[in-house]
Formats: structure tokens, sequence, C-alpha cells
């Protein structure tokens, strides 16, 4: 069991911008999130309102132009290694092997490589350790991320749109390995995503942002999340449907 | 071994085309120098095997003078370019001086090099050098500059400090680029060391070979050098390939 307080995610009246002078974009501004730790929360907002820069925010990737983001407390000045982003491609290098990929955090880290190998067998990825990026499958891929992710054994992690490029049958595949992961390990996850049912199917709480400058406009709580049957329950319609409503 | 067949086709027909030179050209010029100038192939492959053990002294040497201009130059433009084009403020300052002095032809500075690093082989390798380094150093900075950003993110995002992302990222990145250019580089090198062994006669090196049979009007004998020189280069192409298909694994694994 994880310190719920060492996986806790706060945005303190955080504004967000990228570009200098003119060219300067504020996609949000003055925003209050708080995720508790071990909680699994998904924003969802229209293209442009800053979700991913909340993200780069949080693992110490951007500064805020005001306010504060912090992770465990700490103000997330730079990367650190108990919070792990998981890109919508998943990031992986191409002249590198899955093995090399998966356990790159911990090269970086000074960590033990071998701590990679538990993960690479739990996502079932032990035969293909030897291939490159690219002659994986979609889902092949993004299992490759979620194990390097999960190899410095991260408090809190935090995802861009991950599933964003796969078909609608990897896509399920994968939204069950991160729930199972999440229920199992009990980390703090933010997700950001564009597809309402991924949301609801993955997110305790669901933030709906509005456009630039983004402001939340609504929290949905979704507190069945994980439950038995969740993806083909009525319930599970029914929150999709009440997000759609916010969303329109 | 369909690469090897490549190769094999390339060679008859570079050889067929250098026959109906050499059978056409008498018939075309006048000049009864005109008509010997292309000699028919078998003869300059005779005469290149005759004289192999002559040629020999001159293809080593002028193999070593590239080889070091190779590794001099991209001992010097890989990291130059690698910098240049992922530090956006070094790339804003410096690339109006690299525009700048490209187009100049580095053949001109031979005389100074000359001076610099006297008669001996230091100043034709710092011209081979001078002539590789800005191929490198362009192609290296452009590929540099254009590194995938997702690819910078995810390793920034794990924690790498800069020295670590050149390491993981940036270089790798660019490797099939650096290697394009040193084997861009390797014909203007070999441009490059004709001159210079031809401006202040050398005791070894295949432009003297070809300089003197030239002045002899042994055009066998220089189509001869000429071969050398192709084979010379070709040895080069090869094992940049080599080179290519050992670091770059991941571009070759089907």
């Amino acid at each position: 069991m994880r310190s719920n307080d060492a996986g806790r995610v706060c945005l303190e009246r955080v504004s967000l911008a990228y570009g200098k002078g003119r060219a300067k974009t504020t996609v949000c501004e003055a925003l209050d999130l708080d995720v508790a730790g071990g909680e699994s929360v998904a924003l969802i907002g229209p293209s442009g309102c800053g979700k991913t820069s909340i993200l780069h925010a949080l693992c110490g990737l951007l500064k805020p132009q005001q306010g504060v983001a912090s992770v465990g407390g700490v103000p997330a000045h730079k990367p650190r290694r108990d919070v792990a982003l998981i890109l919508q491609d998943a990031g992986l290098l191409p002249w590198k092997t899955v093995w090399q990929n998966a356990s790159l955090g911990l090269q970086l880290a000074g960590l033990p490589l071998e701590r990679a190998k538990p993960h690479l067998e739990e996502l079932h990825l032990a035969p293909l350790v030897q291939r490159y990026p690219f002659e994986l499958s979609g889902g092949q891929r993004q299992r490759v991320g979620i194990a390097r992710a999960l190899a410095t054994d991260p408090s809190v992690l935090l995802m861009d749109e991950p599933l964003a490029n796969l078909d609608a049958f990897t896509k399920e595949h994968i939204q069950d390995v991160f729930l199972a992961l999440w229920q199992r390990r009990q980390h703090t996850q933010v997700l950001v995503t564009h597809d309402l049912e991924e949301a609801v199917f993955l997110g305790q709480r669901i933030v709906v942002l509005s456009a630039p400058p983004a402001g939340i406009v609504a929290v949905l709580d979704n507190p069945q999340v994980g439950g038995p049957h969740w993806r083909n329950s009525d319930a599970f319609y029914a929150q999709v449907q009440a997000l759609r409503k916010v969303l329109v | 071994m369909n690469q090897l067949k490549a190769y094999l086709l390339g060679l008859g027909v570079l050889l067929l085309l250098w026959w109906l030179a050499s059978a056409t050209f008498p018939a075309l010029f006048a000049n009864a120098l005109a008509r010997k100038v292309v000699p028919p192939p078998w003869e300059v492959l005779t005469t290149l095997v005759n004289e192999w053990p002559r040629v020999w002294p001159h293809f080593v040497t002028s193999g070593l003078r590239v080889l070091w201009g190779l590794l001099f130059s991209l001992a010097i433009a890989v990291p130059a370019g690698l910098v240049i084009g992922f530090e956006r403020t070094l790339n804003r300052l410096l690339s109006p001086l690299i525009y700048l002095t490209y187009p100049v032809p580095k053949v001109v500075f031979l005389p100074i090099l000359f001076v610099l690093f006297n008669l001996g082989d230091g100043s034709r390798i710092a011209l081979i050098t001078l002539v590789m380094s800005f191929q490198i150093l362009l192609s290296t900075r452009d590929a540099a500059q254009h590194v995938a950003a997702n690819h910078v993110l995810s390793v920034r995002s794990a924690g790498a400090n800069r020295l670590q992302l050149y390491r993981h990222v940036v270089f790798p990145a660019s490797l099939p680029a650096i290697l394009t250019a040193a084997r861009v580089s390797i014909g203007l090198a070999f441009a490059a060391l004709y001159l210079a062994e031809t401006f202040v006669k050398p005791r070894y090196g295949l432009g003297r070979y070809l300089n003197e049979a030239y002045s002899l009007n042994g055009y066998t004998r220089m189509m001869a050098g000429i071969v050398a020189m192709g084979l010379l280069g070709f040895l080069f192409y090869l094992a940049l390939d080599a080179l290519e298909r050992l670091l770059c694994r991941w571009k070759y694994r089907a």
C-alpha cells in the first residue's frame, strides 16, 4: 500500500502558457485541482485547452506562469523518478530495442536494469525484448511504454492520450491493462483523453475543462470505476451519457 | 547476395559504356591524341594489374590521408553539429557564420595550409578534413535540429540530464544523416585529395601517380590510376555502409 500523501497531485491557482512575447498563448488560468494519492482522474476538454500542458507542469517539464503544481507536496520543478509520463505514441525510441526502451528510466537513474523484467513479463512482452519498436504492433508498443513507466515504480502515472492511435479492440485491451494495474498498484493516475468512454472507464473523477484559457467547467464523480462488468453495465452507459451532456 | 548482384550489374554497365566510348572515340575525333584518351577497359585493367606493385604505395598513402581526414572531420563536425543544431541560441548565432563560409571552395586554402602544416601529410589531411567537415557539420546540424519532439519529451520526462539527452536521443537520431553526409563527403574528399597531391607533389599519392602518367601522355596508366582511385572510394563507401548497418540496425531489420 502506498502512502496517500506521496501520490497527491495538486494544482494551486496554476496558469500555464507557451511561447514568448506576442506569440505567447495562455492555455489555462488560475486552475485548481486536487487529486488524492491513489485516485484516478480523467481530464477531458476541447483541443488546445491545456490538458497536455497540465501534465507537463506536473512532471516538471513546464514551469507555471503563476501558481504551484506539486506532487506529494513538493513543487514539480524538474522531472522525478516517482512521476512517470506515458505519451500518445508511447514515446519509444526507434533505435532502442524493447528491453532498452523499457529499462531506459532505470538506466538514466543509475538503477539496476533488471527491475524492468517483471513488468515486461507481466505485460507479456518477455518474448519481444530484442525487437525494435517498428517490429511491434500499436498495442505492443503502448505496452512497452507502460512497462517503461512502471519500471521506476512511480507513485504517479500521467497519461497523455495514450490510446489515441489504437484500434478499438486494442484500445479496450490496454484500458483493461491500465485499470488492472491501477487497482493492484494503487498509484495516482491522471489521464488526458478525448474519448468519453475511456474517461468513464478509467476515471474515478472526470474533470471537464473549458476552451482556452481553460478553467474547470464540471467535475463528474464516477465512483463505480473498476466494479464487476463495469464496461458493460447500465451505470457505465449512464455515466457516458451524463458526460456527453456536460460537454455538448 | 542481391547487393552483390547489383554491384556486379553496375560494374558490367560501366564496363560496357567504357568500351563503347573507347570504340567510338577514334571515329569521332580527327585529333590523333583524342583517339587515345579513352583506352579500352581490358587494356587499362591489364595495366593496373601489372602496375599494381607500383600503384600500391600510392593507393595506401591516399587511402590513409582520406581515412585520417574522415576521422578528424567526424571528431570535429559531429559534436559541433549536434550542439549547434539542438541548442536554438547557438544555432541562431552560428548558422550565419556557417552559411557565409560554406560556399567558399576549401581548396583555396591549400597554400595557407601548406604554410601552417608544412608540405607533408599534415596539410593534405587538413584540407580533406576542412572539405569533409563542412558537409558533415551542416548535415549533422540539420538532423539535430529536427529531432522528433516526442522523443526528446519522452526522455526528458524520464529524468534525463542534458548529456543523457544527447547520448540517448540527439546523437542516435542524427546518426543516419551523419553517415550519409560522410558518404557524400567522400566524393568531395577525393576531389580535394587529387588537388592536394598534385599541387606540391608528395612522394606518394594517387594524385601524383595520375599527374605523372598524364604528363607523359600515358593515358592507359592514367586511366589505371583513375580506376585505383575509384576502387579506393568504393572501399570507403562499403566501409561506411557496413558501419551504418552495424550502428543503425533499427533501420535495417526486416
